[in-house]
């Protein structure tokens, strides 16, 4: 995996996640207890081998920021090559923009793409599919194929919720080779769904995007992909091993409660290699006399005086005597005081309730409390 | 100190002192075997310990410096370093990975001359004058890696340079009963030590000293070359260099420090330690966050308590699953208690699993320690903890007497070869 880079395009505003990304991109939403997004997308990198990693920020980066620095936790914080990140101005003469799709953002760090040594780059359009992989198989894929490029997808059983409504389907003949892929739901049958993560040379890489952005184009798979897709050889390739959308907030909540089972916790936190993220050195967790814990992930510094069921409790959560939390996810530094009832409820980072306050929301439709509230 | 002036060329070479000046560099003496606790010293250095769930006991004398603001420290090793050099690597967990200064490992090491063991505390900072020169430093402080204690180093050295001292050394106040098992300081009403008597008899103060001394360099240096060269010396910072001091009148203050401090040097000691991070009334505060006591992550996920799981009165780390009753106990990272087992008033390390139906009590489990299905500590009693070392196999339905030292080897020779 020498001559392989990756390139990750850490999210835009059209994802269905309601409060969570409000205040930062897909790719800097906390998962797991102590996890991020992206920690994913960054540890499946290293643990392949590759150590030369840009990601592309979008409009709310400082959070994202904050969570990779320099790249040290996952190994990449290097003389030679490392972490790169890199600011979401689209390349234009006159005054800096945002990008407006995945092609301009792309198009915006091509200085940092023509000094990367390796030719061929591993694209991630998005951060919405979590898994545990190494890219071993998807390059020599790659390379038998011949493809121009290769587009991994994986293809659930049963779409047990519905996806986001920007997911991308493909449709695949009998030879492996991508006919069309189409944005948006059930305009087709097709249950392969793109993972947003790509394979292509460097080179054909930014003459696709130079040819696209001359035409006025601004998305990758818009107008790159299906733009070119009878004149270029796209190749599908299939993951088999478990993923979890998380691009709606129905998604979003079932992929964290897989976390509970311990086999699926073990195949996305261990599976082709561990998952890496920042560290906080807090204190191990802390139960008291009262504390009751059933089915449930707890993460350092949390202290535990309550009731937790089925639940999932971030860094630093306190959960006061008598207080009842069932169906929950906690994030960092959050606090429910003493009787309080929890059922169904994603609370974002530093959120206090009050004593004895009630929140019950649904198991599709779960209860959000944005960063910071008091309720 | 007649011969100072000769020495001093003698084993001191000449060092360029420009651009890297600090004015104060820490010097921890990581080098003990700590022998009182037996199996869990058999393969690392004291320091090396694991302690509170996720430190280990030499994260409290780093993170101590890092919060002091003191950025410059040289480690001592001398007793299986292994574990302790590759815990320290480069310092970047204590944020002591400094382009000046920073943490350095000091194993004892070969000159063209000769080449020997650290003899004593004394001659293990003697053979090192020339790292400490480098910095050309105004103060030293030394420092034990086998305490548990916070303590803001910066406000003994500030004490130091208000009193004048050549040397400051940190006392504790102790139950005047048990000051006979200290080196204890005689001070007058102004702090300044008047005598110093190790482990007297008949104490005739309760100021113990905590092995933590600020001293000032070129005072220091002197008497370490003095020392050096008595062949009668046992080159020890409480046997020879304080009384020196003290005979030659230099000025020599006892800096009070009376919040938590622990020594644990002995298996009981230890036990004591980490059950005090379970006690409500305990003053050793783990989560100030501006005092943060860092260690070498694992990065393990959460720990998962299971259906099965009852967990009160403790501390369980990442990494763990827990499915058995776990009651004033503290797990390190990476443990599964499986089904059905208790864990009770003990100290779990690293990795270490633990099988179904097993009971355990007033025990210290180390790392990477299998406890078979159904095993059997008696553990009636808190005055006998009993001690399992480091990667020791305890097979199915075993039966472990209170008070039980048994390390790995001794698992072999109890109970056969497991598998």
């Amino acid at each position: 995996m020498k001559d392989v880079f990756g390139l990750i395009i850490s999210g835009s505003e059209e994802q269905e996640l309601r409060d969570l990304t409000m205040i930062r991109s897909i790719a800097a939403v906390p998962i797991a207890g102590r996890y991020r997004v992206i920690d994913f997308f960054l540890s499946n990198l290293v643990n392949s081998g590759i150590h030369n990693v840009g990601v592309i920020t979008y409009q709310n980066y400082h959070s994202l920021m904050d969570h990779i620095m320099g790249g040290v936790e996952w190994d990449l914080s290097r003389k030679r090559d490392g972490l790169f990140i890199l600011p979401p101005m689209s390349q234009h003469t006159s005054g800096a923009k945002y990008y407006d799709g995945t092609a301009e953002a792309i198009n915006g760090v091509r200085s940092y793409i023509n000094r990367c040594s390796q030719n061929t780059c591993i694209l991630h359009t998005n951060c919405r599919t979590l898994f545990n992989t190494t890219y071993m198989d998807l390059k020599a894929f790659h390379n038998e194929s011949g493809a121009d490029i290769t587009v991994m997808y994986h293809e659930p059983e049963v779409l047990s919720y519905p996806g986001s409504k920007s997911e991308i389907r493909l449709e695949v003949d009998d030879d492996g080779n991508v006919t069309d892929m189409f944005t948006g739901k059930s305009l087709m049958n097709s249950h392969k769904i793109a993972m947003d993560i790509y394979m292509i040379d460097k080179s054909l890489l930014m003459q696709l995007v130079d040819a696209s952005i001359m035409r006025g184009g601004s998305d990758f798979v818009r107008d790159v992909i299906i733009a070119n897709k009878n004149r270029l050889r796209i190749k599908a390739f299939r993951y088999d091993k478990p993923s979890y959308k998380i691009d709606t907030l129905e998604g979003y909540f079932k992929a964290s409660m897989a976390f509970l089972d311990p086999e699926i916790r073990r195949e996305l936190l261990e599976g082709s290699g561990p998952i890496y993220t920042k560290v906080k050195d807090e204190v191990p967790a802390r139960y008291s006399r009262d504390s009751v814990v059933s089915n449930s992930l707890v993460t350092d510094g949390c202290v535990v005086e309550g009731s937790v069921e089925n639940s999932i409790l971030f860094r630093g959560v306190q959960v006061a005597k008598g207080a009842v939390l069932k169906n929950c996810i906690i994030m960092q530094e959050s606090l429910i005081q003493s009787n309080a009832v929890l059922e169904n409820v994603i609370l974002d980072k530093k959120c206090t309730i009050l004593r004895g306050r009630r929140l019950v929301g649904t198991q599709n439709y779960p209860m959000v409390v944005s960063k910071g509230s008091t309720i | 100190m007649n011969d100072v002036n000769d020495t001093n060329t003698l084993c001191v070479p000449a060092l360029r002192k420009t651009g890297r000046k600090k004015e104060t560099v820490a010097m921890l003496l990581a080098g003990g075997q700590g022998s009182r606790l037996g199996a869990l010293t058999e393969k690392m250095a004291k320091p090396a310990v694991p302690f509170g769930g996720k430190y280990r006991i030499i994260d409290f004398a780093l993170s101590n410096c890092t919060n002091s603001n003191i950025d410059t420290l040289g480690v001592l090793t001398q007793y299986q370093p292994l574990e302790l050099n590759s815990y320290i690597g480069n310092g970047h967990p204590w944020d002591l990975d400094r382009i000046n200064g920073g943490v350095y490992v000091l194993p004892p090491y070969m000159s063209a001359k000769a080449g020997e063991w650290y003899r004593g505390t004394a001659n293990a900072i003697y053979q090192n004058i020339s790292f400490i020169e480098q910095f050309n430093p105004e103060y030293v402080v030394i420092l034990s890696g086998d305490h548990i204690y916070k303590m803001d180093y910066s406000l003994m050295i500030d004490f130091h340079k208000e009193k004048g001292a050549d040397a400051t050394i940190a006392v504790q106040q102790v139950p005047i009963e048990e000051a006979s098992r200290f080196g204890i300081m005689v001070t007058d009403e102004n702090q300044r030590i008047t005598a110093f008597e190790e482990k007297p008899p008949v104490p005739t103060s309760n100021k113990a000293s905590m092995g933590v001394y600020v001293f000032t360099w070129p005072i220091l240096r002197n008497y370490l070359i003095q020392d050096e060269n008595d062949p009668g010396s046992s080159n020890d910072f409480g046997k020879n260099i304080i009384p020196a001091m003290l005979a030659c009148g230099n000025p020599m203050y006892a800096y009070t420090f009376n919040d938590y401090w622990k020594d644990v040097g002995t298996i009981e000691s230890l036990w004591e330690a980490n059950m005090d991070l379970l006690s409500s009334e305990s003053t050793l505060n783990l989560y100030d966050a501006n005092w943060h006591i860092y260690s070498r992550n694992p990065g393990m996920p959460p720990h998962y308590a299971s259906r099965d799981a009852n967990i009160s009165e403790s501390m369980v780390t990442e990494g763990c699953e827990v499915s058995g009753t776990v009651t004033n106990s503290i797990l390190f990272a990476g443990i599964r208690v499986d089904r059905n087992s208790t864990i009770k008033n003990s100290v779990i390390m690293p990795n270490t699993i633990i099988g179904s139906g097993s009971f355990i009590n007033y025990a210290i489990v180390a790392e990477d320690v299998t406890i078979g299905c159904d095993v059997k500590f008696k553990g009636s009693s808190s005055s006998l903890i009993t001690v399992i070392g480091p990667g020791a196999v305890i097979p199915d339905g075993s039966v472990i007497e209170d008070g039980a030292r048994i390390s790995a080897d001794d698992a072999i020779r109890l109970f056969g070869e497991v598998r």
